[in-house]
């Protein structure tokens, strides 16, 4: 399981230079769903501020982390409900 | 059991707690400008180098993809881009010598002595990321510095640099969403403020009555340098301005290198 999830993070940082910023919010999602408590995911929106914004931008350049906590808060609730 | 389950929710409080403490930081990380730019200057020595892979996977693969096209699609691409390039060929020609001209008066007037410019690979363009930002493969090294103004084609301003970097820096579009500048519209240089809405477009308003219609070039007044082209005039007959749509006369997420005009 701690390999599977360390190759995913592996892609994701792959995902994070080569594609574009949508397609590390999907598998962020995507990570949230399959591991439990994907904690990267905010790291990976961090990541994603510091690559391709500034701080004297709309949004104050924090897009990326607050986009992937609210990713994963929602997909976290959204894991709950299917459980359950 | 229940300890068990004891142990699991204190366990997911602390996993909690640690996630509040991460956000927490990470959010004054990239709102303190000091650290956001020695944060961003450690990941700037890996991204030139991955994006420049990045750059020659996407070309092999076109090349590869190109083999799958139909040749009746392919001669057809080639009669259109010939012309287009023949168009080009003659604007081109117009503006070398409307480029002498200006030169040759600049001399008369004692302001002779263009600015310097340095030439940037752009590693990174707004259809990578959810900003207006590109990233250019020239930094403080090659005599960049803040706020710099950065053009295209020798002619079209697109905007300023925002972080700079030893060997790369961010630049900052004025088509950024929230961007606001003072521009000036079509032949009568109406002034007026020019609000980004991304990608290379711009909103911006002018009293009823204006002269102005759809091809005007828009200006910045720093540099005398072309910010875009008009491509819609709206107006409404209840308001007292016109809604100005305009935007730059390329497309700025296919834009390959830039140059940035540096301070002597």
């Amino acid at each position: 399981m701690i390999m599977k999830r360390v190759l995913f993070d592996l892609v994701l940082l792959a995902t994070l230079f080569y594609l574009p910023w949508w397609c590390l919010l999907l598998f962020i999602a995507v990570g949230v769903y399959l591991f439990p408590f994907y904690g990267e995911a905010v790291v990976f929106g961090l990541l994603l501020d510091l690559l391709y914004g500034t701080n004297i931008l709309y949004g104050f350049g924090i897009i990326g982390l607050v986009s992937s906590l609210g990713i994963f808060l929602l997909v976290l609730r959204i894991k709950k409900a299917v459980r359950n | 059991m229940k300890m068990m389950r004891l142990r699991d929710n204190s366990l997911l409080r602390g996993k909690n707690l640690a996630l509040i403490i991460f956000v927490a930081i990470s959010i004054f990380a990239l709102s303190y400008n000091p650290v956001r730019t020695a944060l961003s200057q450690v990941l700037y020595i890996v991204a030139p180098s991955i994006w420049k892979t990045r750059a020659v996977a996407l070309e092999s693969g076109d090349t590869f993809l190109t083999n799958f096209k139909i040749k009746r699609s392919l001669v057809y691409e080639n009669i259109i881009l010939r012309e287009e390039v023949a168009r080009m060929q003659v604007q081109v020609l117009d503006r070398n010598l409307l480029s002498e001209k200006v030169l040759k008066l600049e001399d008369a007037l004692g302001r002779a002595g263009s600015d310097n410019r340095v030439s940037a690979e752009v590693l990174s363009s707004p259809r990578w990321s959810p900003y207006d930002i590109l990233g250019i493969d020239a930094g403080s090294d090659h005599g960049i510095a803040l706020g710099d103004l950065v053009v295209y084609a020798n002619a079209g301003v697109i905007g300023v640099v925002a972080e700079v970097y030893p060997t790369s820096a961010k630049v900052k579009l004025y088509s950024s969403p929230g961007e606001e500048n003072i521009v000036f519209i079509g032949p009568k240089s109406t002034p007026s403020s020019a609000h980004g809405r991304g990608m290379g477009n711009f909103e911006a308003k002018l009293p009823k009555g204006s002269v102005v219609e759809k091809g005007d070039i828009v200006v910045l007044p720093k540099g005398n340098l072309i910010l875009g082209t008009v491509g819609l005039v709206e107006e409404e007959p209840a308001l007292p301005f016109v809604n100005v749509f305009f935007r730059t006369p390329f497309n700025i997420a296919d834009i390959h290198e830039v140059e940035v005009i540096i301070k002597k």
